[in-house]
């Protein structure tokens, strides 16, 4: 009789992570669906996709896919198909083409990408992008302190790639992983911040870019943007917000 | 495969806390053969583990945080629960578990003198102990060409001095007013990357490189140093 019992129990229990495993499990990705399934999946995501033409699908990693578009009113847009649960299944549009990162993997910073699909009605030249962090100096609780500033430059050229995923340049990640070791706050609680001796450290690294236009390009109203959890936004930035030394 | 980044062992610290419990489980198991009911090793452990639950609060001493038990708050909630049955059994597991808290204290003290006595804190050689993997990278456009050149770089850390910081803030002054010669210009336009501190010393420090090659910037999580060095410790490009 118990040991009837202890079987059934064993049973549920192996029956119930059977399922959760099927419910959660990835799979290897398959092939990715054909240009006119992307446009039915993209346009059933988001009715005003308006997905009319797939310039292309660019591979991040194996189960996520970057689709730039094109809709019947001319718009550029971005997709991003993501490989869960045994199919692929559209991650985000977004509608501007505007430059963004996609984070391909949260726990390191080098897994990203750069992605924009730009249309031409917009005459963008070049995109320049940013890695920045501001200099800092100064004194905190008896000790001083000095916070290089960064700037980092990398250009693309728009007009021959109106389109594209980038990644993320080694070095900025390199310099992004040492600003988070230093970053961590080793502080769990308010007492602890109370007699701890490490400092407020206001070093705030980010990723902007400056597009740059041709002269006969037209006024364009901004855009907003809205992103999943794998969306990190770009600071568009101004010609004074970078330094140009004077090299001798 | 993804390693934790920020992973970096302190030898001491561990060894210190394995100590702690090796002595915690010594004092349970002769407690337990001391008592004459001998209750399951299982059920001491974890009115022991119990025990060691307290309300503490962290305070700074000799230049470390550590943490002070004040009120034992497992062994009260143990208490609660055994009391009208074997509380008897386990009263001494319980009080070795919250005494354990000052064990703990009296290691982690010790740990923290005797890694001051390995890792000398001020030495930049401690931060940067291994530079196979080090790569020089040039964080701002008023950096000129340099290169690392590993050799040149631990022979010249060998003599490096260490310097004043109290001009930090005029350091940040000369790259903002616009009359002045250093104008926009970075003071430590190099980060030298992948640079490991000495193995099992937990420590971490990013190095950034003065404009001329001879000062040397380490940024930790307490605080900053600042070295000179009488020759550049980069190979600078030779300007005419």
């Amino acid at each position: 009789m118990r040991g009837r019992r202890l079987l059934i129990v064993v049973i549920l229990i192996i029956a119930a992570a059977v399922i959760v495993f099927f419910r959660t499990y990835d799979g290897k990705p398959g092939p990715l669906p054909s240009a006119d399934e992307i446009i039915v999946e993209l346009n059933e995501y988001d009715a005003e996709a308006d997905a009319a033409v797939v310039l292309n699908n660019v591979k991040l990693t194996a189960q996520q896919v970057f689709i730039p578009f094109v809709s019947s009113q001319g718009i550029h847009g971005m997709g991003f198909l993501k490989w869960e649960k045994r199919k692929w299944s559209v991650a985000r549009v977004d509608m501007s083409g505007r430059p963004e990162v996609r984070v391909t993997d949260h726990s390191d910073p080098s897994e990203r990408y750069m992605v924009w699909n730009n249309n031409p009605v917009e005459k963008v030249k070049e995109f320049r992008f940013y890695l920045i962090r501001d200099r800092h100096a100064g004194m905190s609780n008896g000790v001083y302190y000095y916070v290089p500033r960064v700037q980092m430059e990398m250009l693309v050229n728009v007009t021959e790639h109106p389109y594209g995923a980038m990644p993320f340049p080694e070095e900025w990640a390199g310099i992004m992983r040492e600003d988070e070791k230093l970053g961590r706050a080793p502080a769990a609680n308010i007492m602890d911040n109370i007699f701890s001796q490490s400092f407020s450290r206001p070093s705030t690294i980010y990723v902007g870019y400056l597009p740059v236009y041709a002269k006969d390009a037209p006024q364009l109203g901004s855009s907003s943007k809205s992103g999943d959890e794998d969306t990190e936004f770009l600071m568009i930035m101004n010609e004074t917000d970078l330094e140009r030394p004077q090299i001798d | 495969m993804q390693i934790d980044w920020h992973y970096s062992w302190n030898v001491v610290d561990a060894a210190a806390g394995l100590l702690g419990w090796l002595v915690v489980l010594a004092l349970v198991i002769r407690q337990r053969q001391k008592q004459e009911t001998r209750r399951p090793i299982w059920k001491i452990l974890l009115v022991t583990l119990a025990g060691f639950f307290s309300l503490s609060f962290k305070f700074p001493l000799f230049g470390q945080i550590v943490n002070m038990a004040l009120l034992p708050l497992g062994l009260v909630v143990t208490y609660l629960f055994l009391r009208n049955r074997s509380w008897t059994d386990y009263r001494k597991f319980a009080w070795i578990g919250f005494t354990a808290n000052y064990l703990f204290l009296v290691t982690a003290l010790l740990a923290g003198f005797i890694h001051g006595s390995f890792y000398d804190r001020n030495d930049p050689s401690t931060y940067l102990a291994h530079l196979e993997k080090a790569k020089l990278v040039a964080i701002h456009p008023s950096a000129r060409e340099a290169t690392f050149d590993q050799e040149l770089f631990s022979s010249s850390l060998a003599e490096v001095k260490a310097s004043d910081m109290s001009g930090t803030l005029d350091w940040y002054r000369e790259s903002k007013s616009e009359d002045g010669t250093q104008y926009q210009q970075e003071r430590f336009p190099y980060a030298l990357l992948g640079a490991d501190a000495r193995w099992g010393s937990g420590l971490h420090a990013s190095a950034y490189l003065e404009a001329d090659g001879k000062g040397l910037l380490l940024a930790t999580k307490d605080r900053y140093y600042y070295y000179r060095s009488e020759k550049p410790m980069l190979r600078m490009e030779v300007s005419e």
